[in-house]
């Protein structure tokens, strides 16, 4: 069976009025006041330490991502998705004028062949992070959903079979609220937590780093709104320095915080060594793109729970096997799941079935026009689980038309 | 003065009539075909160790990149360049639809903080390596070119003073030859050679790397011809395992080869520091590494002996700069990468090369290419295995435009 074609489509579908995502509304660059008065500080304020507009990311308005659609010489489709919360053309071209030209003829059922040629293409140039990593991804993901439709099973069978059939969830996320944002702001925090809590979740994880002060009484509101035997995580989104992010975690351990997670910038392995041995709370990493990286930071012993994301860690092929690193460090893994469509939501889910060591999975609970509106049948949130799609490959059903309509 | 215009663009421009680009003669399997990993090739699956195809590149026929133009509101204008060896249509799209919004409106002398700007924009999404680096190098590397055309300095000024105005260059680079070529193969290697040396240059680059002893005969050959005098320098790009490194290296030692670029893969970094401890040559890095922290950590492991970052990959002059800053704090000299490119990547390379300090020598593509001197209105000053840099302002060049806008993609005429 042979790759006949590989398309990449760059999707940017509206949110509803008014939504705003919620890693945005922490991290992002807002003009919207109201957002702004509770987020990162101005960009223009350079003169506090550590500068966490050195660490501020661009985000869209939209829901943007890139899909990937394989059609063998056989006539299956495999369906994978790219993360690229911005800019989805940039992933788009990288597909178009690198990947598929290196795939199409191959045999289909060589996923893990496949991912070392394409990996290789561009490994003496050093790409072995971002849109490189993030356009193998949604190929990989595609030739697992073909892998298992051409014989008939979901692919966490295929992966040695899963563990579960069902993944515990926590809702990601609550934005936190920035030391000196107004009372409204406060109060907020509350409405969202009730809102967290009626949807079923039984975990929830919190955006913090915009200020030590404002992050622990955000965290001290929101213990008390969910009550003590909730499981509340947090994400610091790397803009601490390490006494920062010591406090913070001190903090946190008193609040029977689940985790710390990305409390430094990526780049610091050390700083990742020192706070882990200085704290109690887990350290959790989302910033996890391949499995040298990821050794780098284990054999430091800067993590306990390792999160890589489907989408953007190099696919199912990668992502199992930095599960399985995690597992040789005896660490917790979790697919990292954040903005994107209901083909990033299955193939985690997949793969969180196969863990050894899985902990818990995020989803985010956003109302999202790419989750379920462009699927056959709805996802299977029960309790705050999702039930894996058991049919073939990724085991969900894609209505292109759907999806089709907020193609770029 | 703010930022009113950037504008990027592909360029793509023929290597040679009859020639390919050396790392593509060397690495694809049929070089007449159409670039890219060639289907079917009988070495995909091998049983070869290392596997050869877990690192073969994808190379194009022609020289591509992307050129970077930005212009103020006071009419000054300023040349970068994304060192994009294939796919420009990325690094383009990156510069187009994130970077754009970025510098705009900007007072351009803000280099430091749009870098910031550039490099947060995606950092909590990893992308501290590869496409998104590549296109914040070109941006930033037109910023300076900006800065230094405005204030009537050469960057190598502002950066802190000019060390030295001739900056010494190696040749680069000798193509592998193959067994089955025989002494045909051989001769010509040694013509080559010889030819450079007659040219002026003191050291050149070879590409070595699949058989030990095979890759010995070559160095002798070579050695016989240029004398003793004359720096050989080796790169086998992540051909070998540690094992196989370590006998390469002492072989390479006994043969008197100046340094072993690259011996391992990239994300080896405890091999390198195993290797670099075991051998006494100079074990180099850093044409595939990004950005001060990469750097900082092969450093601290205590990894490499010399480091050769890409102005126009690892991020811009700006993160050049701090990057061979940090070597010399480490006693770690560099040498500029220069690959595939233009004129405005081998001037801003010069640039960086003139005011660092720990500068060990700089790389120059052997070949004439219609888009280095091609694009001057005065050619780079090579004399005696050395550039000589004028005061000319900014990258220290004079673009003639209409010569590069010849080899611009999708071009008006």
């Amino acid at each position: 069976m042979k790759i006949a074609s590989v398309e990449a489509i760059p999707i940017r579908a509206p949110m509803r009025p008014g939504d705003v995502y919620w890693g945005n509304q922490t991290w992002g660059k807002n003009k919207d006041a109201k957002i702004a008065a509770a987020g990162l500080p101005p960009d223009e304020d350079r003169s506090e330490y550590p500068h966490l507009w050195r660490s501020r990311a661009a985000y869209s308005r939209s829901v943007d991502t890139t899909l990937v659609k394989i059609t063998t010489d056989t006539g299956i489709v495999g369906w994978g998705e790219s993360k690229t919360p911005v800019a989805p053309n940039i992933t788009a071209t990288v597909i178009r004028e690198l990947l598929a030209g290196i795939l199409v003829g191959q045999d289909a059922l060589t996923p893990a062949l496949q991912w070392d040629r394409m990996y290789g293409a561009m490994r003496i140039r050093g790409h072995a992070q971002g849109f490189w990593i993030e356009s193998i991804s949604g190929i990989d993901i595609a030739l697992w959903d073909i892998m298992g439709k051409a014989l008939g099973q979901p692919i966490c069978k295929l992966l040695g079979g899963p563990f579960r059939d069902r993944v515990k969830l926590y809702a990601s996320g609550i934005p936190g609220v920035r030391h000196g944002a107004p009372q409204e702001a406060w109060d907020n925090l509350r409405v969202a937590a009730a809102d967290v809590k009626r949807r079923g979740f039984q975990a929830v994880k919190v955006a913090i780093g915009l200020s030590t002060a404002g992050d622990i009484r955000t965290i001290e509101i929101l213990r008390d709104a969910f009550g003590p035997d909730f499981t509340i995580f947090t994400d610091a989104a790397m803009m601490y320095d390490v006494p920062q992010a010591v406090e913070v975690g001190r903090a946190l351990e008193r609040l029977k915080v689940g985790w710390l997670e990305a409390p430094l910038p990526a780049e610091d392995i050390e700083g990742y060594a020192r706070l882990a041995r200085a704290l109690d709370i887990p350290i959790a990493s989302d910033l996890i793109f391949n499995r040298w990286q990821v050794r780098n930071l284990l054999v430091a012993g800067g993590v306990d729970v390792v999160q890589p994301d489907v989408c953007r860690s190099g696919g199912i092929t990668e992502c199992k096997r930095i599960a399985e690193l995690a597992d040789a460090f005896h660490k917790a893994a979790t697919p990292h799941v954040s903005i994107g469509s209901i083909i990033q939501f299955a193939a985690s889910a997949h793969l969180a079935a196969s863990f050894p060591n899985q902990a818990v999975m995020e989803f985010w609970f956003g109302a999202n026009p790419l989750g379920d509106p462009i699927a056959r049948e709805p996802l299977k949130l029960v309790d705050g689980y999702l039930h894996v799609p058991m049919g073939p490959g990724l085991g969900i059903e894609i209505d292109e038309t759907k999806l089709r309509q907020y193609e770029v | 003065m703010k930022i009113k215009h950037i504008e990027s663009f592909i360029v793509r421009a023929p290597i040679d009539s009859n020639k390919v680009y050396w790392g593509a003669g060397y690495w694809m399997a049929d070089p007449n075909q159409h670039p890219g990993l060639p289907d079917g090739h009988p070495g995909d699956i091998t049983t070869e160790y290392p596997p050869i195809w877990r690192l073969r590149p994808i190379y194009t026929r022609d020289l591509s990149c992307v050129v970077v133009r930005i212009e103020t509101d006071t009419g000054l204008v300023g040349w970068g360049e994304a060192h994009t060896p294939v796919a420009p249509e990325a690094s383009k799209a990156v510069i187009d639809a994130l970077l754009a919004a970025i510098v705009l409106g900007r007072d351009p002398f803000d280099i430091q903080p749009i870098w910031e700007n550039m490099y947060s924009s995606m950092r909590m999404r990893g992308h501290s390596t590869g496409f998104l680096l590549e296109a914040i190098s070109g941006v930033d590397i037109a910023l300076w070119d900006l800065a230094g055309r405005a204030l009537g300095v050469p960057i190598s000024t502002l950066l802190g003073g000019r060390m030295r105005d001739r900056i010494p260059v190696y040749a680069s680079s000798l193509p592998r030859v193959h067994a089955r070529s025989g002494e045909a193969g051989y001769q010509g290697l040694v013509s080559l050679a010889r030819s450079l040396v007659d040219q002026g240059y003191r050291a050149f680059k070879v590409k070595l790397g699949i058989d030990i002893e095979q890759d010995r005969h070559s160095l002798r050959v070579l050695r016989q011809a240029v004398g003793p005098d004359v720096r050989i320098a080796v790169d086998v790009n992540g051909a070998y395992d540690l094992a196989q490194a370590r006998l390469a290296g002492r072989m390479m030692e006994e043969e008197g080869a100046y340094w072993l670029e690259e011996p391992l893969l990239p994300e080896n970094l405890r091999g390198y520091a195993d290797l670099a401890a075991s051998l006494q040559i100079r074990v180099v890095a850093g044409e595939c590494l990004f950005n001060r922290w990469q750097f900082n950590d092969y450093f601290v492991a205590g990894a490499v002996d010399a480091i050769n970052p890409d102005v126009g990959r690892a991020g811009g002059i700006s993160e050049c700069k701090r990057i061979s800053d940090l070597a010399d704090t480490y006693g770690i000299p560099f040498s500029p990468h220069v690959s595939i490119g233009s004129a405005i990547y081998m001037a801003a390379s010069l640039q960086w090369a003139a005011a660092g300090s720990n500068l060990n020598m700089c790389e120059w593509p052997m070949d004439a290419s219609a888009i280095g001197n091609g694009i001057l209105k005065q050619p780079f000053q090579f004399e005696g295995g050395a550039i000589r840099l004028d005061e000319t302002p900014g990258l220290g060049i004079d673009i003639d435009e209409d010569k590069l806008r010849r080899w611009q993609v999708g071009a008006t005429a």
